[in-house]
Order: C-alpha cells, then structure tokens, then sequence
C-alpha cells in the first residue's frame, strides 16, 4: 500500500512540474500593428504592405542580390538580400570587373531570377513545380522581379501568372528549367499575356460588343475574334495598361465565337492568352463581372486550385460512385481527363 | 492491266490507310540495345510533345521478363508534378504511370522517368508502351494520340550472372525540398474528418515514400496524400517525413491547431494512474495467492 501511495506522489509531483514549467515557457508575443499596414496597399509612413513591395527589390536597395520581403510594421525586411553577388557568370558581361573584390570564400547560393511585364501594380505570383513559391507586385509600368533561393540542381518547371486589376486572371506562362548549383539563372523578357473578357455573354447581331483588359501600358493589343474568317482587331493600351475595343458583330455570323488577345512592346511579344467565349444571337446577354471565376476544379470553393483540390480528387481516382463535387468533368468517373482540367486551371 | 491503272489502284489503296497524326512521341533513350547477361543498363523515358502543350500523361511501359529484372524506377527529374499513379511495377514486366503537369509542358526531350534493369537472360525481346494516353493543356482534356516508340533488346550470354555488383550507384546526399502539409477537410472524402496533404520533389533520386507520425511520443506510419488524421481534434504536433531513394529525410512539423487543454491532460494522467494502481492491485493479490 505504502508503494501505491509513494507512485502517486512521484506521479503527482512530475505531473504539476511538468504543468509549472509550461506556464513558465510561456511567451507573449507583442505585435505591433501600424494603422492601414496589411491592407498590401502602401500607405503614408509606410515602406511596404504586405506582397506589396511599391516595385522595390533587393536590387534596388543597394543589394547585390536576394529577396526583399515586407515586414508585420510594414518596412522592408533585407534580412534575405545578398550584400555580394552570389553569381558565378560563365557568360555575358565580359570585362565589368570592379565592385568587390572582398567576395566571400563560401558556396555562392543557387538563385533563379525572373524579370518582365504584367500589369500595372498586379500582383504577379511565382509557382515552382505547381507550387506558389513567391508573390511580387509589379510597378506601374508592369514591370516585375522575383528572386527565389535555396533551390537544389536539377530540372524545375516554373509557372507565372497575374491578375488584373479586374481580379482576372491571366493565362500561365510556363517555363522548363534546368538550374546548376552555386550559378543565378536570369529568365529575362517574360510578358504575361493581356487578360480579355467581354461585356455581353450573348450580343444581337449587328450590336456593339465591348472586349475589355489589360496589359502593359502603350502596348499594341491584338484581338482575335474566331469567325469563318479570323478577325484580327489592334488597340494600344492607355496608361493603365487597359484597352476597349467596341466590336462590330455584323461581321459575325450566328452562333458561338471565341476571342483572345496578345500585346506587343519595343519588339517583345506575349503569347495569345485565355479565351473568352461569346454568342451571336438574337438577344443581347449583359455578362456579370464576376470574373473571379470559380473554376470547377476547385473541389474546395476556396478560389485556389492546388495540391488540397489535387488531392481530394486523386482520392477518387478510379474509385467508383464518387462525388460530383471530385467528377470535374461530369462524366460519372474521376479519371486523367478530370485531372487535365483541373492542371489547366492550377492556381497553385 | 497498264501502268495508269495499276498506279490509281495504288494511290487509293493508300488514300484508305488511315494515316495517324501524333501529338506526341514516346521514346526509349538508352546506351545502346545489346547487352552482356548480369549488365545492368538505364533506360530513360522521354516525351517529345510535338509542338503541343500536354498537361497529363498516362501509359505502362512493358519488359520481357524472362531476358530483363526491374531493379528502380527513379522519376527525381520528372516533368510530371504530381503522380496519379507513381511509376512503379504494377506487374510482373510492367511498369504503369499516371501524372499531371500543372501549366502544362512542350518541347522535344522532357524526362518522365528512369528505369534501371538487369539483363538475367539470353535471347531477343522488345521493351514497349501499352496504353499511353496523353491530354492537351486545352481546358477540356482532349486526348492525343501518342506515338509508342519500341527499343528491341538483345542479351548475349558473354556476361555471368554470377558475382554481380551494380553498376549504377546514384551519388545523392541532398535531402527532398522543403514542403508544407495541409490539414484540410472536405465533405468529399473522409466523411468530412481533418486530414493532410503534402507533396514534395526529391531532383536527385525521387521521392520514395512519406511517413507521418501525430503527437510527440507517436511513432512515423508510411503515408500517402490525402492522409486520414487520427487525433481529429488537432491537439497535437503533426511530422510528416519524406524520404527520397538514397534515404535521405527531410521531417517537416506542423504545430498543434487546437493546443490540449489542462483537462485534457489531467484526464490522461488520471488514465495512467488508474493504470498503474490496477496493475499494482493485481501484483497484490497475486502474491498473496502464490504464499
């Protein structure tokens, strides 16, 4: 009995230790909280807001190089900018010389830089391997820089895309690379395609149909409008980056139709980006802007598809009776074609 | 029957043959087709998408089993993101895969995965893709055809299979990538309960598999995503465990959602105690049964 009665003392004790020492450990976090600051809107007083960089980089900062990020008070945060050039360039430059000559003896990082256009202050998000791995905002003239690190040798795919300042989303870009440890890869001279939508979902025939987006300021737009013929309608873009183009539809037959758009400027240009249908018909359709499109693919409704959508759905994967919400594509079984589509609409 | 004729009855005998158009090629790239029985080679698999954008590949590649052994299937550098189906032998000579590629990819060598294998016997034998479907980055996932390149094998008994070492030692020391688990849930799946998921990329060996362990004093259970958490009410830490071929680990945390409670911990401990005070009244009784 004494035994019984010693354990329960020792276990008590070790017990009440064990919960004195957690409130012990206890740390209270102080957070401080500037009026407007985490609204990624760049207020006065502040820095930076959020993703919302105001087109700052390490770069610009007098850094060599690296990723400047915002921080909770909204100042800039260099803790991740490179005083050297981590950079071993095999090519190009030449001669340059100067600088530091103090450059540290350690393995310089392994780095991808990705610079280009989007739109005026879009937020331009970065994905590696279907993966969001960094978010910019792009200055007024559409110009953006992202820096990742840290990355191993080996082969990658790398996806940008933007949104405008409609909240449309643009197509992706995509690109294979394969990256060397220890070297910074540039992937200069991206230029995301304009985003395009329309007015009406249905117009009457002989009726003006408004085709709208945006793209790089002073570019020079191309619209394809899909017909017997192709049509083929130029507008440059004003200051903001938008264009309007009033389209005649008497030159369209009835029935369904489909435009797109590319830019052009100082003798870079985009792809062809998203396509946006329409029909003409008898009656005119006023198409609601809710252009955040709720894709199908996103099995959860939370405006992303990702890896938690991707894996909802693989776990339906052959399986019979799955649920509608996971048969994307609404032919009663989860199969690749489902998994096409939602690739297609991958967010990241 | 003249010359005329016989040319017009050709033509339109080859106008009939329907004439495939491929959007992409499958092709088997090795060092060479004639091997030494006990060699170990590597063939690679590559897609050449013709010019066209694919988002989602699927097929089995097929070996004659009585010349070759499939010793790994490595898919580190892979073009394919996510696995449906990981390359693996579903099998006896079969390797099946089933993937997608967000953003979709295009050009002429991109690397879907490797397999090394030993020749074990002698004879000819033809190493080929059954099945192979592959979709286009369209928004509908239409199906194009793929063009099933074959590689003939021939394996010469000049070698021993005999005090065989591998030939193929992949020098990785590099852990997997650094990756983030989700607890999630979906009325989908699972019957609504919390679950995780996780994905990450190993560019040396590959993934090999997951492992996930709940709560400090748990134990690592191999896992794949999506993954039906056991503490549903998220009370504790969560380590998710990815090991790549060479055994490399990178162990990833996740910080409880729902911090246990001071109840919660005083039930368990009155579970423990009245654990060990049942076993000492047993000891109890038993000594005083055996005097």
């Amino acid at each position: 009995m004494r035994s019984i009665i010693l354990i329960i003392i020792i276990a008590f004790s070790v017990f009440f230790l064990k919960e004195i020492t957690k409130v012990s450990a206890l740390t209270i976090t102080v957070t401080a909280n500037v009026p407007g600051c985490g609204n990624n809107v760049i207020d006065a007083g502040e820095q930076c807001d959020g993703i919302n960089l105001g087109g700052s980089s390490c770069l610009s900062r007098g850094f060599a190089s690296g990723s400047l990020s915002c921080t909770s008070i909204c100042t800039f945060n260099t803790s991740i900018c490179n005083i050297f050039p981590p950079v071993i360039n095999n090519g190009g430059g030449g001669g340059g010389g100067g600088g530091n000559n103090n450059a540290p003896s350690s393995i310089p990082n392994t780095n991808v830089v990705f610079t280009g256009r989007a739109y005026p202050k879009s937020t331009v998000t970065l994905l590696k391997d279907a993966q969001v791995v960094a978010m910019t905002v792009a200055d007024t003239d559409a110009n953006f820089q992202v820096t990742i690190s840290g990355l191993s040798s080996g082969s990658y795919i790398f996806s940008v895309y933007s949104e405008d300042s409609k909240g449309i989303r643009s197509s992706f870009l995509t690109f294979p690379l394969s990256v060397t440890e220890g070297v910074t890869t540039k992937v200069g001279g991206i230029f995301i395609a304009p985003t395009i939508t329309t007015d009406k979902s249905e117009v009457k025939q002989g009726d003006n149909l408004a085709i709208f987006g945006q793209s790089t300021p002073s570019s020079e737009v191309t619209v394809s409008i899909n017909s017997e013929n192709e049509l083929f309608v130029k507008k440059t873009t004003d200051a903001n980056g938008t264009y309007l183009i009033n389209f005649d539809t008497s030159q369209l037959e009835m029935g369904q139709h489909s435009a797109k758009s590319k830019a052009a400027l100082g003798g870079d240009i985009s792809s062809f980006g998203k396509v946006v249908g329409f029909t003409v018909g008898a009656k005119n359709v006023i198409k609601e802007l809710t252009e955040k499109v709720v894709s199908k693919a996103d099995i959860n409704n939370d405006n992303k598809v990702n890896l938690v959508d991707f894996s909802i759905t693989a776990y339906w994967y052959k399986r019979p009776n799955p649920p509608k919400s996971a048969d994307i594509n609404g032919d009663g079984k989860v199969d690749l074609v489902d998994f096409s589509i939602m690739a297609f609409n991958w967010t990241g | 029957m003249n010359i005329f004729l016989k040319t017009l009855i050709l033509s339109v005998i080859l106008l009939c043959i329907p004439v495939a158009s491929y959007a992409s090629e499958i092709s088997f790239d090795s060092k060479g087709n004639q091997f030494t029985l006990g060699e170990e080679f590597i063939i690679s698999m590559q897609v050449d998408t013709q010019g066209q954008s694919i988002n989602a590949i699927e097929g089995s590649i097929n070996f004659p089993i009585d010349l070759v052994d499939i010793k790994e299937v490595r898919d580190g550098n892979s073009v394919v993101n996510f696995w449906l189906e990981k390359p693996d032998i579903s099998k006896p000579g079969v390797i099946r895969f089933a993937g997608i590629t967000p953003g979709g990819f295009s050009g002429a060598r991109n690397a879907l995965f490797s397999i090394v294998l030993r020749a074990t016997g002698e004879g000819n034998g033809i190493i080929y893709g059954t099945d192979l479907q592959s979709l286009l980055s369209d928004g509908m996932g239409t199906s194009t055809p793929i063009k099933n390149e074959s590689l003939p094998i021939v394996v010469s008994s000049k070698g021993t299979l005999d005090g065989f070492k591998p030939k193929f030692i992949f020098p990785d020391t590099e852990m997997p990538e650094d990756f983030t688990p989700i607890i999630t849930s979906d009325p989908g799946i699972f019957n609504g309960k919390y679950f995780l998921v996780f994905s990450t990329q190993d560019k040396s060996s590959g993934v090999n598999y997951y492992k996930v362990r709940e709560g400090r004093f748990g134990f690592f259970v191999e896992a794949k995503s999506p993954y039906l958490l056991r503490n549903q009410s998220l009370s504790q830490k969560i380590y998710v465990k990815a090991v790549d071929k060479n055994g490399n680990e990178k162990v990833e945390t996740l910080e409880p959602q729902n911090k246990q409670t001071l109840y919660q911990n005083y039930v368990i401990f009155a579970i423990i105690l009245t654990v060990i005070i049942f076993i000492l009244f047993i000891k109890k009784i038993w000594l005083k049964y055996i005097k």
